[in-house]
C-alpha cells in the first residue's frame, strides 16, 4: 500500500512539474502579451550624450491598428545601449520581443565615434537577440530616418532592408555582414570590417556602398560602383554586372575566384592577386564588332583598373585592411606575418607591393 | 530458469552507450573555455580512454565486483552527474528556460530520472533502443543544416599550424586531459553497473562501439560549428553548438531548427542521469545488504 502510494506521489510530482515547464504554465506570454520588433536603428545624441533606438513593431496592438501602416514604431535612450534597449519596454505596455529582429541600422556617427563594439557585445551576451541579425550602417543624418523612407514589398522596413541585402549579394552589390561574422573579423588579426551602407535615393531606401571600419570605427567608405571590385577582391562575388567605363558592353558575372598569395622575394614581400573569372556578355550598345579577344580583354582591363583603384583607395586614403590582404599573409607565412602584424593597418599596409593578375574567361554565344 | 538469465542479459547495450556518452560534452563550455581544436580532442581522449577502460575490463572480468569498487563508482556517479546537472541547467536557464525558477528545472528533471532509476536496466535498454536512432537522426539533421553555413574562408587555412592549431595548442592540450578523464570515469561507471548484471563478453565491445559513434558525432558538430560561426566566435560562446541550425534557412520550413538539439540533450542527458542514479542505487543496496548480512552474523555469534 506504502509503494502504491510512493508511486502515486511520484506520478504526481512528475505530471506537476512537466506541465508546469513544457505547456508554458508557469511563465506564459501570448503573443498579444509581446511587442515583435523587425529591427531597430541606433543614434547617439551628442547633447544629451544617450544612445537612442528606434524599434519597429511588427504586431501592433488593435488600439493602434490601421490598414495604411502595418507597423508600428517605438524609441528609447539610455546612457548605455543596453540600457536604451531595455527601456524599449517602459514605452509599450507589452514585453518586446528581440528573436525576431533581423536587421539593425547604425549611424554614421556612432559608426564613427562610438565604434560597433557596444551593439556586438549586446547582441552577444543577450540570449533574446540572435547573432544572425544583419548589420547596415546609415548615410542619412539620423538613422531612424530609415523608417521614414519606402521599401518596395512588405512596408516592413527591417525585414525588406534584410531581404534586399539577400538579393544584393546575388548580384554583387553589397556584402551583408552579420553579427558573428563582424565579431569574427574584429577579434582576427589582418582583416578589417566592412558593412554595408543604406542611403535614401529620393525617398526610396537603397543598399548602397561598404562602410570600412578600422578596429570597430568607421574611417571611410566606398561607392556602389567600387563595392563591385571590393567584393571581387574578397572573393565574394557570386553573380553580378560589370559595364566597361563608357558603358558601351555589359558583361554578366557567372564565377569568380580570388585568391591571394603573399610571396618574398629578395627580402621583399608581394602579394599576387589572382583573379580568375568566367563571365558572358550581356548587352553590347554600340554596332561595331567585337572579336572574342576583344571582349575578354575589355573585361579583364575593366576588372584589373577597378580592383587597383579599390586597392590603392584602401591603401593610401583609408589606410584598412578590409580586403583582408594581412589575413591571406597570416594564413600562408606565420612567421612572415609575425614580422608584419605590428601598426599593420597604418604603416605596413598602406606600402604593401601587389601583383593583380586577373583571367577572364568569356562564354560567348548565349542569344535567344 | 535459463531463459530468464538469457533475458536480463544485458542488451543493446551499444545504443545506451551512445547516449550516455553523448550528454555532457554539449555543455561542457560552461567549465571548461572552448577552443577550435575542440573536437579533435575528443578522438584522442576517447582513445586513450577506450585503452584503460579495456584494462579496468579486464580486471572486472576476472575479479568479483566488491564494496570498494562500488563506492568508488556510486562516488564517480554522484561527482559527473553534479557536474553535468550543473552544467545542464545553466544552459536551460541562459537559452530556454529563462523565465522559469532556476531550481524548477533540475528538481522535476532529477525526480523524472529518480523514477526511471527504480526501474530495471531494461527498461533504460529499451529506451535507448528506440530513441538512439531518433536521436542519431536528429544530430544528423542538424549538422547537415548547418554544413550549408560553413564559410569558406574558415576551411582555408584550416589544420595550418600558425592560423589554426597553434593559436589553441594549450587549449587543446589542456581539454584533451579533461575530457580523458570523464569519458574515464563515466566508462567506469557504465561498465561497473552493467557487469553487475552478468558479465556478458560483449560489454566492452559493445559499449566501446557506442562511445566511439558518439565521439563522432560530437566532433563532426563542433568541427561544423567552428567552420559556421568563425574560430573566434566559437571561442567567445558558452553553447556553441545550440547555434548553427538556428542560423538556417531552408525554403521557409526548415528555419532555426535549434530546437531539435533541445529534443537531443534533453534525452541524453535523462538516460545519463538515470543510469548515474541506478548506479548509485546498486551500490547502496549492495553495501546495505553486506552491512546487514555482517550485523545479522554477529548477532548470531553473540547468541552462541
Amino acid at each position: 500500500m506504502k509503494k502504491a502510494n510512493l508511486n502515486a506521489t511520484l506520478f504526481l510530482c512528475l505530471i506537476l512539474c512537466f506541465s508546469m515547464m513544457l505547456t508554458g504554465c508557469k511563465s506564459m506570454k501570448e503573443i498579444n502579451d509581446m511587442s515583435i520588433l523587425s529591427g531597430a536603428a541606433i543614434d547617439y545624441d551628442t547633447v544629451t550624450n544617450r544612445y537612442r533606438v528606434t524599434g519597429e513593431i511588427v504586431n501592433k496592438s488593435i488600439s493602434t491598428a490601421s490598414e495604411d501602416n502595418v507597423v508600428e514604431t517605438i524609441y528609447a535612450d539610455g546612457r548605455s545601449l543596453a540600457e536604451a534597449i531595455e527601456n524599449c519596454n517602459e514605452v509599450d505596455s507589452r514585453e518586446t520581443y528581440w528573436s525576431h529582429a533581423k536587421t539593425f541600422v547604425i549611424s554614421n556617427s556612432i559608426a564613427k565615434n562610438q565604434g560597433i563594439t557596444p551593439l556586438l557585445d549586446y547582441v552577444l551576451r543577450n540570449y533574446k537577440m540572435r547573432i544572425s541579425i544583419n548589420l547596415l550602417v546609415s548615410n542619412l543624418p539620423y538613422s531612424s530616418q530609415v523608417l521614414d523612407l519606402k521599401t518596395s514589398s512588405t512596408n516592413i522596413k527591417f525585414l525588406d532592408l534584410d531581404k534586399m541585402l539577400v538579393t544584393s549579394q546575388g548580384v554583387a552589390t553589397a556584402a551583408p555582414t552579420k553579427v558573428y561574422q563582424a565579431i569574427d573579423i574584429l577579434k582576427s588579426e589582418g582583416i578589417q570590417l566592412s558593412i554595408p551602407i543604406v542611403s535614401a535615393r529620393e525617398d526610396m531606401a537603397v543598399v548602397n556602398g561598404t562602410a570600412i571600419f578600422r578596429e570597430d570605427k568607421l574611417v571611410g567608405s566606398l561607392n556602389q560602383e567600387e563595392t563591385i571590385y571590393f567584393l571581387f577582391l574578397q572573393n565574394r562575388v557570386e553573380r553580378g554586372n560589370i559595364s566597361t567605363s563608357d558603358g558601351s558592353i555589359t558583361f554578366r558575372i557567372e564565377n569568380n575566384q580570388t585568391k591571394l598569395v603573399p610571396k618574398t622575394e629578395d627580402g621583399k614581400t608581394v602579394l599576387q592577386i589572382l583573379i580568375k573569372t568566367k563571365a558572358s556578355v550581356s548587352q553590347i550598345s554600340s554596332s561595331k564588332k567585337y572579336t572574342p579577344e576583344e571582349l575578354e580583354i575589355a573585361l579583364q582591363q575593366n576588372i584589373t583598373d577597378g580592383c587597383q583603384k579599390v586597392i590603392s583607395k584602401m591603401q593610401k586614403n583609408i589606410k584598412s585592411d578590409a580586403l583582408g590582404f594581412g589575413k591571406a599573409i597570416k594564413e600562408e607565412n606565420g612567421a612572415l606575418w609575425d614580422l608584419m602584424r605590428k601598426d599593420w593597418d597604418v604603416e605596413k599596409f598602406p606600402k604593401l607591393p601587389v601583383e593583380l593578375q586577373t583571367q577572364v574567361k568569356l562564354q560567348l554565344g548565349e542569344t535567344h | 530458469m535459463n531463459e530468464l538469465r538469457e533475458e536480463q542479459q544485458p542488451r543493446y547495450m551499444e545504443y545506451l552507450a551512445f547516449l550516455y556518452y553523448l550528454g555532457t560534452f554539449f555543455f561542457i563550455g560552461r567549465c571548461f573555455p572552448m577552443h577550435r581544436m575542440v573536437w579533435f580532442s575528443f578522438f584522442i581522449s576517447a582513445i586513450l580512454a577506450a585503452i584503460i577502460l579495456y584494462a579496468f575490463y579486464r580486471y572486472i572480468k576476472n575479479h568479483e565486483i566488491g564494496k570498494w569498487l562500488l563506492l568508488s563508482a556510486m562516488l564517480i556517479s554522484i561527482f559527473i552527474g553534479s557536474f553535468s546537472l550543473y552544467c545542464f541547467t545553466d544552459f536551460f536557464h541562459t537559452c530556454v528556460l529563462n523565465d522559469t525558477p532556476i531550481w524548477l528545472f533540475p528538481s522535476a528533471f532529477l525526480l523524472v530520472c529518480a523514477v526511471m532509476a527504480k526501474k530495471d536496466i531494461h527498461v533504460l535498454e529499451l529506451f535507448s533502443r528506440l530513441l538512439g536512432p531518433v536521436i542519431l537522426f536528429l544530430l544528423i539533421l542538424a549538422d547537415c543544416s548547418s554544413i550549408s553555413k560553413i564559410e569558406l574562408p574558415y576551411t582555408h587555412g584550416f589544420l595550418t599550424f600558425d592560423g589554426f592549431i597553434n593559436p589553441s595548442i594549450n587549449a587543446f592540450w589542456g581539454s584533451t586531459i579533461l575530457f580523458f578523464i570523464i569519458y574515464f570515469a563515466e566508462g567506469f561507471v557504465l561498465l561497473t553497473l552493467l557487469s553487475l548484471r552478468k558479465k556478458s563478453p560483449s560489454v566492452y565491445r559493445d559499449t566501446t562501439k557506442g562511445l566511439f559513434v558518439s565521439v563522432i558525432l560530437l566532433a563532426i558538430t563542433y568541427l561544423v560549428t567552428v567552420l559556421a560561426l568563425g574560430p573566434e566566435v566559437f571561442e567567445l560562446l558558452t553553447y556553441p553548438v545550440y547555434y548553427p541550425p538556428g542560423l538556417t534557412q531552408t525554403a521557409e520550413y526548415l528555419e532555426r531548427i535549434e530546437v531539435i538539439l533541445l529534443a537531443v540533450f534533453l534525452f541524453s542527458e535523462f538516460l545519463k542521469f538515470s543510469l548515474l542514479l541506478m548506479m548509485c542505487r546498486e551500490a547502496v543496496s549492495f553495501i546495505y545488504t553486506a552491512f546487514s548480512n555482517s550485523s545479522t552474523k554477529e548477532t548470531k555469534a553473540s547468541y552462541q
